[in-house]
């Protein structure tokens, strides 16, 4: 909102703005990549970091490394920060459309019931043990809870709706609480201390121990849906005009929303699926974005992907890190330095009366 | 319950906090029954057989595992494991244990755990920067954990765990063929059934066989297809759990226990500062007062490391449990 | 770069509607209303509450698909078109545009260049110079980098105005523009809308204060019922029977030598009336309460 912000929206032209701001943040991207994956159990120098990553990634550069740093980086970190930064950004650019799309400042990825989704299939997986069958059950089970919820909160809102958009929050407001009940009652229910455990910790997130499959897993999904998602910005923009004025200039309001509520719950659902719940990061991080480079959704969606994608590598980086040999939860990090950030947006913005 | 460690150390990890919050409170005066006798002579060095090697084996998690030489760096993941591996192999040989494995109230071997260079939790960077030649797992570590480790080429061997006293020699073999071990498995084996030969020829005189509940400060007791059920059968008693749950473990209300009228209640000692007090306040229970138990003075509770255990120290918790059940009996 | 960019608005364009009819299940909103309006007129719909003005508008802007009858511009069947094309030739100024995100007025304004744009467009120097000439038009220049939500109501007015003129329309829909303004803002948004329409442009607009009707429209069209109760010039339509059948009032219509129209007076409202329920008389209600219309 300064002076700067002013500024750039009235002289540069939409290309400069976007290449700018994506170029800094690809930049600070790979740069928290090689930085946060040096450090661990095994501290690996920053150059041979970059080089193992590089050669990983298939550019044959930088020298040879030892086996143990080889390992470490390329089986355990390297999967691991990929498997964060395609969260952060699903998270963050989910988070970015279901406030556009809500125009509801509040509205995080889990709106209309997807985490909720997640996190009764994960404990259905963890409840009857499947999680030891394979290593895959959770995400898969997840993957399915969080669909069904959103295809339930669809029916709801679909079947008496004056105001789909509000009945879509509210079914999703009522999806969640029942969903909320259930897990409370596995919790109570279970006896087994193992089970409870896991699905305490399923709530709070992690990122530990994700594999190449799991990158290979989501990948397509974050990038095709993301890709898909980002070609809507200038539509989010009329549609915050209103349905009608935005109707009147051309754009199929209704199509563009199921379009962009389709494709936000499908790249949350698979975040989810591989992380568990993840909180704020959609909610806070198009908020920072705005502050940044404004309102228009043409920059707001892909830079929300990409400072999502950083501010995940950092969190995951510190959940390794600060509590050493023990892993915080990254959850629990995201949770700790985000809620009182959005709070201070919402002080902010009860001053200037708008979202930002 | 006694049927999974992991159980046990996740009360840990869940009691973490709640630990620091009751630091004040009594120290238990652990009374720890003699063991010496319970301890098999630890650390011989095992004999220098390198003749089989590389092996292939299938192990509990269906994956089959190339071992190419004589394992030098192994890794133990579980608390059975690191019983068994440090029984069986010299500890120089052993590159980390659990990081339970020092600690005297979980096992059976926290002084040669204390000569071991490292321990672990799961965390797979530190185990791969161990650069093992081994590593024991069971089932109930995380799949995903374990298949980054395979992912990096280390050769993991998942111990499917047992719940029964006989299968304990089943898994020292195992353990003994991934090392190369096997001489010295048969010994171990042979004074562990050596032993428990003795004991249930001492309780086999007993006319009456005491029934027994275990319970734990979650409420919660051991049922059929534990290794506390099997325990107390050894030992000579009937275990009420195996009645009164459907499972390994689960819980019991206090009006059952009234209900089921044990004749010896063998309480928790997960973490002796910790549940001293639990368990004082559950023995003077004014709804215990007719429980024969209460009334013959026989609310008792047995070190963990003995009844939790997945190695051959079971032995040592059939030892405890016979004592208590057959005094007269049992020297 | 060199040479202005052209930034032309093209004629006006004819609109006529025939019997156009809408209902939402059993509630007949629109009933056989047929209409038209040219190049340098502004047509405006009067008619109380629930009349059907605002159903009306959206069914010319093909908001709203009628169950019967037609609206040509130009001659040309709306239904046939895309949305993408109606939006090139026909803006829209809904009633009340609520702004949740803090746009900065430029911004607002370009987005009428919306329909003009390919999907991966950008606006260009072109898109710009017409928008600034809008932002010109509508005296607006001033708040191009101010953020909308900052602004006073009629100047927000007049920013969407110069949105909706960025389209570049043939036919501009109003709906209540001069709902929530004060008296000079009332003012000021009608004369920017008549000059517009003096230049060549077709309006029509839904308007709630029968004096500002009668003063700025060409032509009037009195909805009640869902029907077109009367059409034709304001002296035609603005007549004492007519408001009292329509809006159950008891008037004068006087002209107005100082403003060159006529002037309506509402003396009362008339107790069991020509039909019940009929509405309120103009001015005696807050704008903006038009609920059954939408």
């Amino acid at each position: 909102m300064s002076v700067l912000r002013r500024t750039l929206d009235v002289q540069a032209p939409l290309a400069l703005r976007l290449a700018l701001a994506l170029g800094l943040l690809t930049l600070l991207l790979v740069l928290s990549f090689v930085v946060t994956m040096a450090f661990g159990a095994v501290d690996v120098p920053l150059g041979v970091t970059a080089s193992i990553v590089a050669q990983r990634l298939g550019l044959p550069i930088g020298a040879a490394a030892s086996d143990v740093h080889w390992s470490v980086i390329s089986h355990v970190r390297l999967p691991r920060a990929l498997t964060a930064a395609l969260v952060g950004a699903a998270l963050a650019l989910a988070g970015a459309t279901m406030q556009g799309v809500f125009r509801n400042p509040l509205a995080d990825p889990g709106i209309i019931g997807v985490s909720a989704g997640g996190a009764l299939g994960a404990v259905i997986a963890i409840h009857f043990g499947l999680r030891s069958l394979h290593y895959l059950a959770t995400p898969a089970l997840a993957f399915l809870g969080a669909l069904g919820a959103v295809m339930l909160v669809y029916l709801l809102a679909a079947a008496r709706g004056v105001d789909p958009l509000m009945t879509m929050i509210l079914a999703g407001v009522a999806v969640q609480a029942f969903i909320g009940a259930v897990i409370s009652a596995a919790l109570t229910l279970t006896a087994d201390v193992n089970a409870m455990r896991e699905i305490v910790f399923w709530l709070t997130g992690s990122l530990g121990a994700r594999s190449w499959t799991h990158v290979q897993l989501i990948l397509p999904f974050i990038v095709i849906g993301s890709l898909l998602l980002l070609c809507f910005g200038r539509d989010l923009n009329l549609m915050a005009l209103g349905e009608d004025t935005a109707r009147s200039m051309g754009v199929d309001v209704r199509r563009v929303r199921l379009i962009m509520l389709t494709l936000a719950a499908l790249i949350t659902a698979v975040a989810v699926a591989v992380s568990g719940i993840i909180g704020f990061v959609g909610l806070v991080v198009p908020h920072m974005v705005r502050l940044v480079v404004g309102p228009d959704h043409r920059l707001v969606l892909p830079t929300s992907l990409l400072t999502g994608a950083v501010l995940l590598t950092w969190a995951d980086f510190g959940s390794r890190l600060l509590l050493r040999p023990q892993e915080l939860r990254v959850g629990l990090i995201t949770a700790f330095f985000g809620a009182p950030f959005f709070l201070y947006l919402l002080y902010r913005q009860r001053r200037a009366g708008t979202i930002l | 319950m006694y049927s999974s460690r992991r159980t046990r150390r996740s009360l840990i990890s869940l009691l973490l906090g709640l630990a620091a919050l009751l630091a004040g409170c009594a120290v238990q005066p652990a009374a720890a029954p003699e063991t010496k006798e319970a301890a098999p002579a630890a650390t011989a060095a095992a004999p220098a057989d390198s003749q089989g090697f590389p092996r292939t084996i299938t192990d509990g998690s269906g994956h089959a595992v190339t071992i190419a030489h004589k394992p030098q760096r192994i890794v133990s993941l579980t608390l059975a494991t690191d019983e068994i591996l440090l029984s069986l192999v010299d500890t120089t040989r052993v590159r980390a244990v659990t990081y339970l494995a020092a600690d005297s109230l979980w096992t059976n071997v926290s002084e040669q755990a204390k000569q071991v260079a490292h321990t672990v939790q799961s965390d797979p960077e530190q185990i791969i920067a161990l650069e093992p030649d081994l590593v024991l797992a069971a089932t109930y570590n995380d799949p995903a954990h374990l298949k980054l480790l395979r992912d990096a080429g280390v050769p993991v061997v998942v111990v499917s765990l047992f719940d029964s006293v006989a299968q304990v020699a089943d898994n020292i073999r195992f353990v003994a063929r991934l090392t190369g071990d096997e001489a010295r498995a048969e010994e171990l084996i042979a004074a562990m059934a050596k032993r428990l030969a003795r004991i249930e020829a001492q309780v086999a005189k007993a006319e009456v066989k005491p029934r027994v509940l275990f319970y734990t400060a979650f409420g919660s007791s051991a049922g059929p297809g534990s290794t506390f059920s099997d325990i107390v059968r050894r030992a000579g008693g009937v275990n009420l759990g195996d009645e009164a749950l459907d499972g390994p473990f689960g819980e019991i209300s206090l009006e059952k226990i009234v209900e089921l009228n044990p004749d010896v209640i063998i309480t928790d000692e997960f973490a002796p500062e910790d549940n001293a007090e639990w368990r004082e306040t559950f023995a003077n229970h004014p709804a215990l007062a007719n429980v024969n138990a209460k009334r013959n003075g026989r609310i008792h509770t047995v070190p963990a490391r003995h009844l939790s255990t997945l190695s051959h120290y079971i032995v040592a918790g059939v030892y405890d449990v016979a004592r208590l059940l057959h005094p007269e009996l049992v020297p | 770069m060199s040479a202005p960019p052209d930034t032309r608005r093209s004629a006006g364009a004819a609109l006529s509607a025939e019997d156009v009819s809408y209902a939402v299940g059993l509630a007949r909103l629109l009933e056989d209303v047929s209409l038209e309006v040219r190049g340098g007129s502004l047509l405006g719909l009067i008619g109380p509450n629930g009349a059907g003005k605002t159903t009306l508008l959206k069914c010319l802007s093909r908001l709203l698909a009628p169950d019967a009858g037609q609206v040509r511009l130009d001659g040309r069947d709306l239904s046939r078109q895309s949305p993408q094309e109606i939006a090139r030739r026909i803006a829209l100024l809904p009633q009340s545009a609520t702004l949740d995100f803090a746009f900065t007025c430029l911004e607002v304004v370009l987005m009428g260049r919306n329909p003009h744009l390919g999907r991966f467009q950008a606006e260009g120097a072109r898109d710009r110079a017409i928008a600034r000439q809008s932002l010109a038009e509508t005296g607006t220049e001033e708040f191009a980098a101010r953020v909308i939500t900052e602004l006073s109501a009629g100047e927000r007015q007049r920013v969407l105005l110069a949105r909706a003129l960025t389209q570049q329309p043939r036919l501009l829909l109003l709906d209540e523009p001069t709902a929530g303004l004060d008296v000079q803002h009332q003012l000021q948004v009608f004369g920017l809308i008549r000059g517009l329409v003096r230049q060549g442009l077709a309006a029509i607009a839904v308007v709630h204060d029968l004096n500002l009707a009668a003063r700025y429209c060409d032509r009037l069209a009195l909805l009640h019922r869902g029907k077109a109760h009367a059409r034709g010039t304001v002296a035609d339509v603005l007549t004492p029977e007519n408001l009292a059948h329509v809006f159950n009032v008891e008037a004068t219509v006087a002209h107005d030598p100082a403003l060159g129209a006529p002037r309506v007076t509402v003396l009362a409202p008339l107790d069991g009336g020509v039909e019940s329920g009929g509405g309120t008389p103009a001015g005696a209600e807050t704008p903006g309460g038009q609920a059954p219309d939408r």
